[in-house]
Order: C-alpha cells, then sequence, then structure tokens
C-alpha cells in the first residue's frame, strides 16, 4: 500500500484484492477506513465499487477512527464526504466534535445536496443533539432551498426533540 | 388476465402514473430498458468444465413443464473483475441456468458489455437466456443496476413493459418520466419492475417482479416506503395490464421480523424464513415475496441455493463469486383463478356452468 499526504488530501493506492477482501470481513475493513474512504474517489471503477461494497458492510466505525473521521467529515467532498457521514452515523454514543463537524457539513453552502441529507441522517440517529445543533437543523428545516434537505432536516429536528 | 398482449410503454399513461404517484407518495416512471442476448467477441471465454458437487436436485426440485423456478441473486459488486475471471463467470453462468428467471442485485459496471458478457457463458451451453437491465441507481459515483435473466425458451418477457419506480427525482428529460418535482428522495435504490409470461398453454402463469436492494443503513425507513411501492406497483399493473401476481424479490437486507409495514400489509408472504441467505451462514437478506391470496400459483416450495453445497466450495472461495447465495421460489406454469373470480369444476351436458 502507498500513501502520502499532498495538500491536506489523503491519497492512498489500494489493491483490488485487499478491497474484496475487505468487502467481505467487516472487522478489518474497520481498522482501514483511511484507505477505504481513500478509494471511494479512485478512478479505476472496480476499486470504487469495492471500496464502497466494504464501507456498506463493515458496520460502525472502531473509536479509534472517530477523532479521524470528525476532521474529515467537513474537509472532503464528495463520495468520500458520503461516506464518512455515513459512518459518522452508524456510532451510538458519539462525541461533541462529530456533531459539530455533522452539522456543518449539513449546513454547508458548497455541500452537495445527497452528502447535507447524509449528515441530517446521521445527525437523527444521535440520543440527543446540542441546543446549538437543533437551532441550526432547525433552520435548514425552515430555510433550505432543497425540499429533500428540508425534509431530512425536519425529520431530524423532530427527531432531537 | 387474458391474450398474450404485452403491456406497450406508450399505454402507460402519464396521468395514471401521476394518480397512483399522488396516492402513493412515489412516482412510477417507464425508464424501459430494451436489451437483448446479443454477444460481442470481446465476451468470448473458454468453456471450463464445472463438475457440481451437488446434484441440483439434491438443492431444487426436479425442473418440469408444469413449474417454474423463480430466484433472486445479488451477485455481489458484478463488475469488471468477475466477468474477466473466468472461474467466478463460469460458476455464475452455472447457477442462473438452474432458474426460469433470475432476478439479479448489484450489477456495478459502467462497461454495458459486463451483462452480455454473463449471459455468453450462460448460454455457452446451448440455452438461451436473455436479460432485461434498468438505469445506473445510486446516492454515490458507485452506483448499481438490476437486471432480470431469463431462459427465452421458457419465459416471455417484454422489454417495453419494464419500468423503474420513480422515486422523486425527475430529470425531466423524457416524456416518459412523471415525477413529481421536488419529492424527496426516499429509496436509495428504486425498485425494477417488468413483466413476465410463461410459455405455456393454454393458461400461462402471468407475473409481475419488482427488484429490490435496500440500503443497509436505512433498512427501517425503506420498508416503509416499500411497502407503498408494494400497493402503488399492484395497483398499477392491476391498472395496466390486469395483473395480480406481484412478486417483489430481492435484498431486502432485513429478515421478515423486520419487514416493518411492508410485512404488516395483508396477505404479504416472504417464501424464505428461518434460514441464512448470506455466505457466512449468519443472516438472512433475501427474500421472495408474494401476496398469499392472489398467487395461487406457488407451490409452497422455496429455499436457498447453496453455492458452498452446489460447487462443494469453502466458504471463502464462495465469497468470491458472492456474498449472498441465490434464493429460489417454485410457482405453476399454469395461470390459477383470481381470488373470488368464477371457477368452472364441472360441465353439464347442456354447457351450462356449475360453480
Amino acid at each position: 500500500m502507498d500513501s502520502r499526504t499532498a495538500k491536506g488530501i489523503v491519497w492512498m493506492k489500494v489493491d483490488l484484492e485487499k478491497l474484496q477482501r475487505w468487502a467481505n470481513d467487516p472487522e478489518e475493513a474497520g481498522h482501514h477506513l483511511e484507505e477505504l474512504i481513500a478509494a471511494v474517489s479512485s478512478e479505476e471503477e472496480e476499486v470504487v465499487s469495492w471500496a464502497s461494497e466494504s464501507l456498506e458492510n463493515c458496520g460502525p466505525p472502531p473509536k479509534e477512527k472517530w477523532t479521524w473521521i470528525a476532521d474529515r467529515l467537513s474537509k472532503e467532498s464528495g463520495d468520500r464526504q458520503y461516506w464518512l457521514c455515513t459512518l459518522a452515523g452508524r456510532i451510538e454514543e458519539p462525541e461533541e466534535a462529530m456533531e459539530r463537524a455533522l452539522v456543518e457539513v449539513a449546513s454547508g453552502e458548497q455541500v452537495a445536496e445527497a452528502n447535507a441529507v447524509r449528515a441530517c441522517w446521521a445527525l437523527e440517529r444521535f440520543p440527543r443533539l446540542a441546543d446549538s445543533s437543533r437551532l441550526a437543523i432547525q433552520h435548514l428545516a425552515d430555510t433550505s432551498p432543497s425540499p429533500g434537505l428540508r425534509q431530512a432536516a425536519a425529520k431530524c429536528s423532530a427527531s432531537a426533540g | 388476465m387474458k391474450g398474450i398482449a404485452l403491456i406497450d410503454r406508450r399505454l402507460i399513461h402519464p396521468f395514471a402514473a401521476a394518480l397512483l404517484a399522488t396516492w402513493i407518495g412515489l412516482a412510477l416512471g417507464v425508464w424501459g430498458y430494451r436489451v437483448t442476448g446479443e454477444q460481442s467477441d470481446r465476451t468470448r471465454t473458454q468453456p471450463i468444465a464445472i463438475q457440481p458437487i451437488a446434484n441440483p436436485t439434491t438443492l431444487l426440485p426436479a425442473r418440469t413443464q408444469q413449474t417454474i423456478l423463480v430466484a433472486s441473486f445479488n451477485i455481489q459488486a458484478f463488475g469488471q473483475s468477475k466477468v474477466e475471471n473466468p472461474w467466478v463467470l463460469e460458476r455464475l453462468a452455472a447457477v442462473i441456468r438452474q432458474f426460469d428467471v433470475v432476478a439479479i442485485q448489484e450489477v456495478r459496471s459502467k462497461d454495458t458489455a459486463t451483462l452480455p458478457r454473463l449471459l455468453q457463458a450462460i448460454n455457452q451451453t446451448g440455452v438461451q437466456y436473455q436479460y432485461l437491465i434498468g438505469p445506473r441507481l445510486g446516492r454515490t459515483s458507485s452506483q448499481e443496476q438490476y437486471a432480470y435473466v431469463y431462459d427465452s425458451s421458457r419465459i416471455i418477457a417484454s422489454p417495453q413493459a419494464t419500468y423503474t419506480v420513480l422515486d422523486g427525482k425527475p430529470t425531466g428529460s423524457t416524456t416518459q418520466e412523471v415525477g413529481i418535482a421536488g419529492q424527496p428522495d426516499l429509496l436509495h435504490r428504486e425498485p425494477f419492475v417488468a413483466r413476465f409470461v410463461v410459455k405455456t398453454l393454454p393458461q400461462p402463469f402471468r407475473f409481475t417482479m419488482a427488484n429490490v436492494h435496500t440500503d443497509p443503513d436505512e433498512v427501517k425507513s425503506e420498508m416503509d416506503v416499500l411497502s407503498n411501492v408494494w400497493n402503488g406497483v399492484r395497483a398499477f399493473e392491476r391498472l395496466q395490464a390486469s395483473e395480480d401476481d406481484l412478486l417483489m424479490v430481492g435484498d431486502f437486507n432485513a429478515d421478515p421480523p423486520r419487514f416493518g409495514k411492508l410485512g404488516q400489509i395483508a396477505g404479504i408472504q416472504p417464501t424464505i424464513s428461518g434460514i441464512p441467505t448470506n455466505v457466512r451462514g449468519t443472516s438472512l437478506y433475501d427474500n421472495i415475496m408474494h401476496d398469499a391470496a392472489a398467487t395461487k400459483e406457488y407451490t409452497g416450495r422455496a429455499g436457498v441455493f447453496s453455492l458452498v453445497q452446489y460447487f462443494g466450495l469453502s466458504v471463502e472461495d464462495a465469497l468470491k463469486l458472492s456474498d449472498h447465495h441465490p434464493i429460489w421460489a417454485e410457482y405453476s406454469a399454469f395461470e390459477a383463478p383470481a381470488p373470488g373470480a368464477p371457477q368452472t369444476i364441472a360441465s353439464d351436458p347442456y354447457g351450462s356452468t356449475v360453480r
């Protein structure tokens, strides 16, 4: 595996055989989330397919990856951000930093609609939200120009009580 | 349903679909995809002798002219690497040849030759399978397609009567899409629907299949939406084709106790229960469902076609084919009378019908 960091974006090359193995070994996949997230934006279709399959099957991320996920959430975009939101939504007892990062994604003006909706979906699963998060999500539910995001935010807001 | 007239997409009137959309909260569109069993030169592979360990008859009922076998198979991330691996491709082909119609999930390839290459492998033995394939679906760049592969010597499919449930994402690109503008995206991969008829006389079994693959992260909400899809497609099929037999098949990522509102629909019957459908043997994800009152053609036989048993593989090797086993259900090749319809049980010499 080859990895380096350039301009803050993690770039990694993962071989297909490993991705295929991780797709059927959720526990192992959980330890390689950095590689999997990097792989979903590969130019090779098979790499993207198997990385997506691994991320779909890997379940909740291990605790040692939570800080990394929270840190990358608002820095990434596209499919990487979508999957980071999905991973965050699987955490049962998330930390505040994760919540703040998700609210930032949901409210971001440059964020793809699918990712903002997924961030709301993740927040909806949290047992409770801070007042500031609730206000931000309610604001989205009231004012977002996207009907899908308005609905996702409203659902999240209702769930947060 | 009488006659063999299959619906033309022009007959799926936008008004009728929009009416249903209002009712079910989803819009039904007709993204028809015409597909044939054409094969290209690049799809040629060398025949490989596969020697299954288990005789199919130990895993499946004997195939007869009186019945058909309908299957569902999630071929995990089916794309270039599987198509180009003869060991995998030939085994997938051998599996599909066991059934009359197979609903496939997880075709993941932009290469339009992917499914034709599988078809060529299937037809290498002289059988005549064809396929229907839906649009690429999904919220990320890794999108999936549903497909149906069927034995054209036994089954007729109408490409003009296939459509994808349109889930609030109208592109506005064609007049055949009738989505509700602004309707939120409720399903990750909208079901792909197709209508089939068995080539038999005098009263062939006709049925509609809805191919499903839920998002494992959104099973609960998608199951509730699928109950609307069930009701909507059923009403649409009754209206457009007088068709009452709907089989909802695929990878639900849930066992029947977790079917939510879908499982609460009166009469709905999952044919697979109490047995794992994944290769690791831990979970029941896949099912074939129908309305027990309407689909009297179901013989009561259904099951899991174990890749491990059929090929005598280790779990690790079976996972090279897929993380799911195919599942199957058996139906009569002949149409049963619709519930409540007059049934002729005897005739008197004067020609009057005794009910």
